[in-house]
């Protein structure tokens, strides 16, 4: 600790908490008692031969051993025990099992990030040090220099690397006979953290996991694979969407853990600012009094110094937006005006430090020399930092996985922990601060993957076709049915594949030199935006077209790790297309307003619910015109100035879809249903000038609240992220096979990342949760709010909404379901 | 012959052996955009020598004007504004620019009379219709490829240009490298790129390229495709020097290579933003270039010993087999070429046991050379042996292997005085002349492929080794003849420069200068 510290008080439950909290009010709006749980363990010699289990220090738990096992009755496994659990030991045996049996055998390490690909580098050479095997272990990556990789080809028993430096790797087996020996070896891969793949990386880290195994085929190699997760609701399904192999789970954890709280906290209203809004006779009913509660950052900043103070070294854990330096800074600031008043030592942890700097974060997290330290979800993944006192969640962090992740990161051994989420202003977060029992159920959400995406898919054929020629044999693991010959006689009609030949005979790739330095695993088109900042750094990923074009037009401002940027320059045409941002403080922010139209609907499944009811998912073509935005003041939401043009061109996307088709007089009959204070309009209603019928406005803002609902409250179900999904709903669509109104919800990424076909797969899951928290948001208002159906990305200003009507409608259809 | 043979062998047919082509030059409108007209445009033509230059898209419309009609006697056309026609002698064909065929007479030989070299258009072999009419689509969502246009300019084509054997069509809207036989119910056509690539086609093409593109036109319809780095002509073709540092040449009046030449490095070193060594360098490129010979700097070391010269071919861009090695044992003009070529479809040991045993027997104990060879004939051969012929791996491993252009150009141990590192620009620069034409790797490897896949046939399809070998043996001959240039400015002073050290991997050249 920071200083010699006087006497404290034990805060590690919730009882303890409430009553040492200063000024509390009630903030804790449920909490979770999980109990202690003794080590289930194996005898190591019962599952590892002697040579191995003398070396080791403590018996296997439970999972280990049964992973073990699985392993030595050559099956696949995927592992899902919680964090800390000693995941990495299972695959570090098996490393060391298959180095006793064959000296010559390697293995091959994807991790998603490379800070925890250096670290996971010490770890297994800690490990097969300590049980003597003699096995060189190595990372082999972007950062590796140019004059180790030879050797690190020719030698290393174990590469350690990510799957976009794999994908570039992959195609050098042929002029390299170190990549050769490696693969020929090649008895284990493991693919760490594999819940982090989903999505359009998802999609990409699948082809080129398939790639490998293929390439595998070649070399006579057919190794084992061990995925480890978080833990997810489809662990063995998402293990085969990405490689193609049938799996084993192991999900039986047998690792110790001591006494845990896990405490909801809701920002009380800030009685001060209410006070003075009374003052000015502002009537706080008008916004509701949410606008009026304490900030998600303020509060947990108090709860992390609170925690700290009283000698609990504490994790924070910020939302992506949210920034780790101002939330260190506020931190600070809170324990400064603590009933203590005590210095707080207080660091931030984000991907863009320096890897020294965040090695010493690490470092004093584990040693214990650090109080707090506000963080991304870069230590949610398997960094080794030891076990911390406490966590302080601000803000939902978007999924169960990756919240009962970051819970996993305090105990220290089998010590008490606590556990804090506070609540952010967002729809979900609302959702399970009024539902908590959601976050404590055994369900978790399923990881979506899809290898769906044409363009994705065409675009590994040809580095794999670069790798070997494309074979008849390819088929299923390179592309089911007719998919890898229909893709193939495109290529060759363009020229990028040999031509007259047959799969029987293999195809040889005749494109441009280095395909697979042309595929981007962010996006499907292989044209990324990178983001720089014109006065300063910035670390941003880069950024698909699809959301270039909605949310970093020319003008538009976004929040970035804490900080507010203005896109000032779209390089569109650049050779790699840029946006220039700059730092910017305005009190604004903008609203990209859309037309959208979409066409040429193919169907590919379909469920009758019968008097018109229709469920439908299918192909379409999406065509978005990102054409004006507006700015409004942040604290007011009026809108100061616009539409101004974007600059952003058309966007045209063919892509999956789902969509809710509702019986042709659903209109009339849900009107006619209502009571009459709801079919006059609101008094948004009339100010709207596109405001025609009454009638049809109330129910265009009920069938649009309906799509809002499920697009919002998707993440419950599924590991997905919103901001690319869209929707449109409509009282009429020119398409035929669409009697009355309907609804779409479509993937925002051309081509599909699997998001609308898995929520049409759990349609009913969702829509049930939305239709309950469509009833029970704090709202309670008609237009809805931030809380339940406004949304950020909505193209229409959030016009016409209405949260009753939307309510209505989706009753509708889950009376059919 | 199974049918798809038939059009593979047909779409990519050999010219006649020993025929000089016809040449166009067609430049994109960025390249006259981005670069100085004067410096890169003309210094292309010069290297280049076209017999037309066409103006292609993106901005076809800025090519085809002053400055850069100002350039040349040799006719600057875009084919998308106005019809024109040109012959050229020899070989004897017609190119036909038309912005749609509705332009075209009845038929070739009604052309107008008064165009081309000598205006006789009657003993002509073969035609060249150049239009901006096609284009290419790739739809992945249904996986289909569509030539965009063909079905209205096949129904405005006049009758008389419908003859698969006379005819070649060619869009500038095509990248260079597309061909394909087009077939209707009645007709077939063989359309070719002319352009560069102007349409996203996913990761299998390099989009950002806006090349120069030189195609060498033959006969009888055959059609090879070089394409060139604009930064590689003009000021910027000089080692060291990127466009602002262009800019600065000429603001002080170096606005040629040759000026370049003239002063002392000294005088360079004056220039804001060059240093002594950026000097040196920059004067050291522009003499090897003037002066058409290699200029050594200090510190490199030729290995010793007679020199075996080697050159590969292969079975792909990615090429894992060896089919071909040709070795030259002594020098260009009087070594000896040895082929050693895979005789039967499945032995793929014997040519390569031969090729060893005659390396480490007769040759025993000498440097073998390649050109890019770290980069793709030694590994490549390692690999070949380590799966066919595992015995002879330590051997090979335990021979030295030397290659030039890694010495020259990442260790920096020598210029060369051409305006690429492909091994031919090199060889040419140097006064090498080849004997054969119309092949290259990417030809060899598909008439190997063709062999090997109609091995099982009864009338199974039989290449021309005699002329691959040949094309393999004038590659050699070339690398001799850079090797006695190095030997030759090793021998004279050197300058100071501190060369590189050998690293892992190597990225100075595309491993696959041959594919082009």
């Amino acid at each position: 600790m920071s200083r010699n510290a006087p006497q404290h008080d034990d805060v590690l439950s919730e009882e303890a908490l409430k009553e040492s909290f200063p000024d509390y009010s009630g903030q804790v709006t449920a909490s979770e008692h999980v109990p202690a749980r003794d080590a289930d363990t194996v005898p190591a010699e019962e599952i590892l031969r002697d040579e191995l289990a003398e070396q080791l220090d403590n018996d296997l738990y439970r999972h280990q051993a049964k992973g073990l096992e699985a392993l030595a009755d050559d099956e696949n496994i995927v592992v899902t025990t919680s964090t800390s659990s000693g995941k990495t030991r299972i695959y570090a045996l098996q490393i060391a099992r298959n180095q006793l049996d064959n000296s010559d055998a390697t293995a091959l390490c994807i991790y998603p990030m490379k800070a925890l690909t250096r670290d996971q580098e010490r770890t297994l050479n800690d490990r097969l040090g300590e049980w003597d095997v003699d096995t060189r272990t190595e990372v082999y990556d972007g950062d590796t220099r140019r004059d180790r990789k030879r050797d690190i080809r020719s030698n290393a028993d174990t590469i350690l690397t990510n799957p976009a430096g794999l994908n570039v790797y992959l195609p050098r087996h042929n002029t390299d006979s170190g990549w050769a020996r490696f693969y020929n070896n090649l008895e284990l891969i493991v693919v760490d953290e594999a819940h982090q793949y989903s999505g359009i990386m998802g999609t990409h880290v699948a082809w080129i996991l398939r790639r490998l195994r293929r390439l595998l085929k070649y070399y006579d190699a057919d190794p084992q694979f061990v995925l480890t997760t978080a833990t997810i609701g489809n662990p063995a399904e998402h293990a085969t969407r990405l490689t193609s192999e049938e799996f084993s789970v192991i999900d039986e954890d047998g690792s110790p853990h001591g006494e845990r709280d896990i405490v909801l906290w809701k920002p009380p209203i800030d009685e001060e600012a209410l006070r003075e809004a009374e003052e000015y006779n502002m009537d706080p009913s008008e916004g509701g009094l949410e606008e009026f509660r304490i900030s998600t950052g303020e509060e947990a900043a108090k709860v992390t110094a609170h925690l700290a103070i009283n000698e609990r070294q504490t994790l924070q854990f910020c939302s992506a937006r949210q920034g780790t330096e101002i939330a260190a800074q506020k931190i600070g600031g809170a324990a400064r005006d603590h009933p203590r008043d005590y210095y707080v030592d207080t660091k931030a942890y984000h991907g863009g430090l320096g890897k020294r700097t965040r090695r010493g974060i690490e470092a004093q997290l584990q040693d214990g020399v650090v109080d707090a330290v506000a963080s991304t979800n870069a230590l949610e993944l398997g960094i080794d930092i030891g076990g911390i006192d406490a966590t302080v969640t601000s803000g939902y962090p978007g999924t169960r996985q990756s919240f009962w992740q970051q819970i996993g990161r305090a105990g220290r051994g089998q010590t008490d922990a606590l556990s804090v989420l506070v609540g952010g202003a967002d729809a979900m977060d609302s959702y399970i601060l009024d539902n908590p029992s959601y976050l404590f159920e055994d369900d978790v959400e399923d990881a979506v993957v899809s290898i769906e995406n044409e363009q994705v898919y065409a675009d590994h054929l040809c580095v794999a076709a670069k790798e070997r020629p494309l074979t008849d044999e390819d088929a299923g693991i390179l592309g089911e049915g007719d998919r890898l010959s229909e893709m193939v006689s495109m290529w060759q009609e363009a020229g990028v594949l040999e031509r007259g030949v047959g799969l029987e005979n293999g195809v040889h790739y005749t494109g441009d030199t280095r395909p697979e330095s042309r595929i981007s695993i962010y996006d499907t088109s292989g044209r990324q935006y990178i983001v720089n900042c014109i006065d300063g750094e910035i670390d941003h990923d880069p950024v698909a077209k699809e959301r270039a074009y909605r949310d970093y037009h020319k003008g538009a401002l976004f929040l970035h790790d804490g900080e507010q940027y203005e896109v000032v320059e779209v390089e569109h045409d650049a050779q790699t297309p840029r946006i220039l941002v700059e730092e910017r403080r305005t009190g604004r922010y903008t609203q990209t307003l859309s037309d959208k139209r979409i066409s040429n609907l193919r169907p590919e499944m379909s469920q009758d619910l019968g008097n018109g009811y229709k469920l439908w998912f299918g192909r379409a073509n999406v065509d978005i015109d990102y054409a004006q935005y507006l700015v409004h003041n942040i604290s007011t939401g009026e809108v100061e100035s616009g539409p101004h043009p974007t600059g952003s061109p058309p966007l045209s996307l063919d892509t999956e879809l789902m969509w809710v088709s509702l019986p042709s007089d659903h209109l009339s009959t849900t009107i006619s249903r209502l009571d009459e204070p709801l079919l006059q309009p609101t008094k948004h209603a009339e100010e709207d000038t596109g405001l025609t019928e009454p009638e049809q406005y109330t129910y265009a803002g009920g069938i649009h609240a309906a799509e809002h609902g499920i697009i919002q409250l998707a993440p419950l179900e599924l590991m997905i992220d919103n901001s690319d999904v869209g929707g449109l709903s409509t009282p009429r669509h020119p398409d035929e096979r669409i009697p009355g109104p309907v609804w779409f919800v479509h993937d925002g990424i051309d081509g599909g990342i699997g998001f609308s076909r898995a929520i049409y797969n759990n349609f009913e899951n969702i829509a049930e949760r939305t239709y309950d928290h469509l009833d029970t948001c704090d709202c309670q208002r008609r237009r809805g709010c931030p809380l339940c159906i406004m949304s950020e990305h909505c193209g229409n200003q959030n016009d016409p909404l209405d949260r009753v009507v939307g309510r209505q409608i989706l009753g509708d259809v889950m009376d059919r379901l | 012959m199974a049918p798809g043979e038939t059009d593979a062998l047909r779409s990519t047919r050999l010219p006649q052996e020993g025929e000089t082509p016809a040449t166009v030059l067609a430049i994109p409108g960025p390249v006259v955009e981005q670069y100085d007209v004067h410096d890169v445009v003309t210094d292309a033509i010069e290297a280049i020598d076209p017999n037309i230059i066409i103006a292609t898209p993106p901005n076809s419309a800025h090519v085809a004007f002053p400055p850069v009609t100002g350039l040349t006697d040799v006719p600057v056309v875009d084919p998308s504004r106005s019809a024109s026609y040109h012959v050229v002698e020899d070989p004897s064909v017609l190119f036909a620019m038309v912005p749609t065929p509705d332009h075209l007479p009845p038929t070739p030989t009604d052309v107008p009379q008064e165009t081309g070299e000598n205006g006789d258009v009657a003993g002509l072999e073969h035609c060249y219709l150049v239009s901006n009419c096609l284009e290419l689509t790739i739809d992945p969502h249904h996986r289909e490829t569509r030539l965009e246009g063909i079905d209205e300019y096949l129904n405005s084509l006049p009758d008389g240009w419908h003859d698969e054997s006379l005819i070649t069509h060619l869009s500038t809207g095509l990248r260079a490298e597309y061909h394909t036989r087009y077939e209707t119910a009645t007709d077939t056509y063989s359309v070719h790129g002319a352009g560069p690539p102007t349409s996203s086609v996913g990761a299998a093409i390099d989009e950002n390229e806006r090349p120069l593109i030189e195609l060498s036109i033959y006969s009888n319809g055959a059609i090879r495709v070089e394409t060139h780095d604009p930064t590689n002509f003009g000021l910027q073709g000089l080692e060291g020097i990127g466009p602002t540092k262009a800019d600065r040449l000429r603001e002080h009046g170096f606005d040629s290579r040759d000026a370049i030449a003239r002063t002392t490095p000294q005088m360079l070193a004056k220039i804001r933003g060059f240093g002594e060594k950026t000097a040196a360098t920059v004067h050291k490129s522009a003499t090897a270039i003037a002066t058409g010979e290699v200029v050594p700097r200090d510190g490199g070391t030729l290995p010793n010993g007679d020199p075996v010269f080697i050159d590969i071919e292969t079975n792909g861009l990615n090429g894992e087999i060896a089919w071909l090695v040709g070795v030259l044992d002594g020098g260009s003009e009087e070594g000896h070429y040895l082929p050693f070529r895979q005789q039967e479809h499945d032995d793929p040991i014997g040519h390569v046991d031969a090729f060893m045993s005659w390396l480490t027997g007769v040759a025993g104990g000498r440097p073998v050379v390649a050109w890019n060879g770290y980069n793709f004939d030694f590994p490549i051969i390692k690999r070949h042996l380590e799966r066919d012929a595992p015995e002879w791996v330590d051997d090979w491993e335990s021979c030295y292997q030397f290659d030039p252009l890694y010495y020259a150009t990442t260790q920096g141990y020598a210029t060369f005085p051409a305006r690429s590192n492909r091994l031919e620009a090199v060889a040419a620069a140097l006064g090498w002349e080849p004997t054969t034409t119309g092949i290259d790797g990417g030809t060899a490897a598909r008439e190997y492929n063709t062999w090997q896949r109609t091995a099982d046939q009864p009338d199974g399809y039989q290449p021309d080794w005699e002329r691959l070998e040949a094309y393999c043996e004038d590659d050699v001959r070339a690398l001799a003849m850079i090797y006695e240039a190095l030997q030759d400015a090793s021998r004279r002073p050197q300058g100071t420069e501190t060369p590189k050290t050998r690293t892992g991997e190597q990225s100075t050249q595309g491993s696959l200068s041959d594919f082009s």
